[in-house]
């Protein structure tokens, strides 16, 4: 700490994130502002021990312009590019970045409005309908939904995200649905409280991804 | 005299040893009594300073190191000398390989190479529970009978009802006998397959990957391809190799002032005393000894002297380039460094060029020339690293130590490998172990081995042994595998239990 910022050391670091908790407002003082050709640099640095790359967060999506030249260089250098999003960003305002990934790992994190409020302070309803954009468009590589037993509706979240996803996806296409166990190591705050899943809860879940055939259900 | 009645005794009263190993051990002392055979006082010389080694063959040869024979004969024709004909059925296969290769010999006085199991016996295999369990057998047959985990089979490089078997009978045995290689070819090997072959890898190290494409462009004027026996050795099916002799760098370097001394006067000397010893040792296996005048695997074609050639061991090149690079005053250090890189591979382009210069009539299979091989070290080396290896406890990250490998693998034409030990969350994504090991081969890689963090068969150096055995025969108790002591000996002298884990 140094005029109340954290000064981070590259060299001396050793990844324990005590940084990030120690401010105030949980930043990161690790952040580096690079440009998109030296990003893809950094990846292509990979090769040949790689077969794609997916792009994460925080949430993706906020730097949707840069990621359209990386997505179009890195689809012809590395392979498959794909992107791992919240869906909170309107997925139809970004066509040539569809256009330029494989697709998008989405996450659903509660299908009921009200409860979605109360957890994230946000409606989902951008969520849903970048559901079923994606899936529509063939883009929708992956959903994914964290089960936390007790303090959300994780049956109804998974029930009715199967039954609207397998709606709208392509004919004869076939989606991983997965399923993560809330765990609380590296979690902080309110949700350091929460209860992981049993695996019968888990295995309830799985079979009921399993009557769609769209969906190859993922327990994690 | 006395020394020899003292070195028979210690191996009779030994306790830890079964009958065979005892047996085995006394036949090596008979060929191997000092002023049996004459070398040169150049040789005595740089053999006393540990520079040139002859790995403890016997002095007078009576049977080549490795041999490969051709199985794909034995099943097409049978075998005179053990009056049985070809076989018709899945038993009767395993029946004739099973008793053939109690006929095979080589330097530990047991087959190092069974021949390409899966496609041998996948004619004679329909996909039920039956043949499973005779599949089944005939690995535990081999595990019993031929207990010495330098006996090798290959599998691949297409996938088979018998290949898809062996794997999944092999991840569930959990044995260090027999080592497995996967003749592994992106475009021929189908991805679920070789996918069951790292998840097998992950849990009890073996197969390991061979550069399918590399070997066979490679042994191209082979007219019976190659396999890869005993630890990871690249040689010709119907032959195989006389000898393995080594030079062991690091020693050289710590004799030389130098590195122009070094590659000037260390190695050429090293190099014509070593292979003046080999021609002596093919000449007299060639010549004198029974074994290319009367062995029935020679009478009757699964073996020709024309198809086998002389291994040049190389060891300690980590070791070697450091050393040198200090003597200079220069600070680098192999792997990490450029410099120091590049100080290696004029080391390795020395070796290459002065052993290409050598002609031995007796290697028609590899244009009258040896062969380098990365030789992975014996129980004795201590703080000498495998071939061209990092050492362990400097190894880089991944990819960076892949593409190292990469670049110093095919100067090893008879045979070279690294190993990675993986934790065990690779388990649930076994295809990314094949990415890889893909990416490794894209590099120049000739040969990958793996094995999980977790698992009791473990990859030593170049073959395998359980932990658990190794543990026993530290008890003091008798274990039926015998290069476990060794395995031990790398265990205690050669930091392998220390390797990095890679996450």
């Amino acid at each position: 700490m140094q005029y109340g910022e954290v000064r981070w050391n590259r060299a001396v670091c050793n990844g324990c994130d005590t940084c990030i908790t120690l401010c105030p407002h949980k930043a990161s003082p690790k952040v580096q502002v690079i440009g998109s050709d030296q990003i893809a640099d950094l990846v292509e640095a990979n090769l040949p021990f790689i077969r794609g790359v997916t792009f994460s967060g925080g949430e993706c999506m906020l730097q949707a312009g840069a990621l359209v030249e990386l997505c179009e260089r890195l689809s012809k250098s590395v392979g498959s590019v794909m992107l791992d999003s919240n869906g909170s960003i309107d997925f139809s305002l970004y066509p040539r970045l569809l256009a330029a990934c494989d697709g998008v790992l989405l996450d659903m994190k509660c299908y009921d409005e009200t409860k979605h409020f109360e957890l994230t302070g946000q409606s989902n309803k951008q969520v849903i309908a970048n559901a079923i954009y994606l899936a529509k468009m063939g883009k929708l590589a992956e959903i994914r939904t964290v089960v936390v037993p007790n303090e959300l509706p994780n049956e109804d979240t998974v029930s009715r995200t199967a039954e609207l996803v397998a709606q709208w996806l392509p004919r004869g296409m076939v989606i991983p649905y997965k399923l993560i166990r809330f765990r609380r190591f590296g979690v902080r705050g309110v949700a350091a409280g929460y209860q992981s899943p049993s695996n019968g809860e888990m295995e309830a879940l799985r079979a009921m991804v399993s009557a769609y055939p769209c969906f190859r259900p993922l327990v994690v | 005299m006395d020394a020899l009645k003292e070195a028979v005794l210690k191996i009779v009263k030994d306790t830890t040893l079964t009958h065979q190993q005892a047996m085995m051990t006394l036949a090596d002392l008979a060929v191997s009594q000092e002023g049996i055979s004459e070398t040169t006082t150049e040789f005595d010389t740089l053999h006393r300073l540990g520079i040139i080694c002859d790995m403890s063959e016997p002095k007078v040869p009576y049977a080549p190191r490795y041999t490969l024979p051709d199985y794909g004969k034995l099943l097409r024709e049978g075998s005179r000398f053990l009056r049985l004909g070809p076989p018709q059925t899945l038993d009767e296969a395993i029946h004739l390989l099973q008793l053939f290769y109690l006929q095979v010999p080589s330097v530990t006085h047991m087959p190092v190479y069974l021949g390409n199991i899966d496609t041998l016996l996948d004619p004679f295999v329909t996909d039920n529970d039956a043949t499973r369990m005779k599949i089944g057998r005939f690995l535990d047959f081999i595990e019993k009978a031929i207990p010495n985990s330098f006996c090798h089979a290959n599998i691949g490089p297409e996938e088979t009802v018998a290949g898809r078997m062996i794997i999944e009978i092999e991840t569930r045995r959990q044995q260090a006998v027999p080592g497995i290689t996967l003749l592994y070819d992106k475009d021929i090997t189908p991805p679920k397959f070789a996918e069951a072959c790292a998840m097998c890898a992950l849990t009890c190290a073996k197969p390991s990957f061979a550069n399918h494409a590399a070997y066979a462009k490679q042994h191209g004027n082979s007219p019976n391809g190659y396999g890869i026996a005993s630890c990871y050795n690249a040689l010709a099916i119907g032959g195989g190799a006389y000898t393995l002799s080594r030079i062991v760098l690091k020693r050289a370097a710590d004799r030389a002032s130098n590195v122009d001394q070094f590659l000037n006067e260390v190695i050429p000397r090293a190099v014509d005393t070593l292979t003046r010893f080999m021609d002596a040792k093919i000449k007299f296996l060639v010549e004198e000894s029974h074994f290319f005048k009367s062995n029935f695997l020679v009478e009757e074609g699964f073996l020709a002297q024309e198809n086998f050639t002389g291994m040049f061991g190389v060891v300690g090149l980590h070791e070697a380039v450091n050393i040198l690079l200090e003597k200079e005053g220069i600070p680098g250090r192999y792997g990490v460094d450029k410099n120091a890189n590049e100080l290696g591979h004029t080391i390795m382009q020395t070796l290459e060029r002065l052993v290409k210069k050598h002609e031995n009539p007796y290697c028609q299979i590899s244009d009258s020339h040896f062969v380098l091989h990365a030789q992975v070290g014996i129980d004795s080396d201590i703080g000498i690293s495998p071939g061209a290896r990092i050492a362990i406890g400097e190894e880089l990250p991944l990819y960076t130590h892949l593409k190292h490998s990469g670049e110093f693998h095919p100067y090893f034409p008879s045979g070279t490998g690294d190993i990675f030990p993986f934790d065990s969350t690779y388990l649930r994504n076994p295809s990314s172990v094949l990415d890889i090991i893909q990416g490794g081969f894209a590099s120049g890689m000739r040969y990958v081995s793996t094995y999980g963090r977790d698992s009791d068969v473990i990859r030593i150096t170049g073959y395998l042994a359980k932990r658990s055995d190794m543990e026993a025969l530290d008890r003091g108790e008798v274990v039926r595998q015998n290069n476990v002591i060794w395995a031990l000996g790398e265990v205690h002298n050669g930091r392998v239990l220390e390797r990095k884990v890679r996450r």
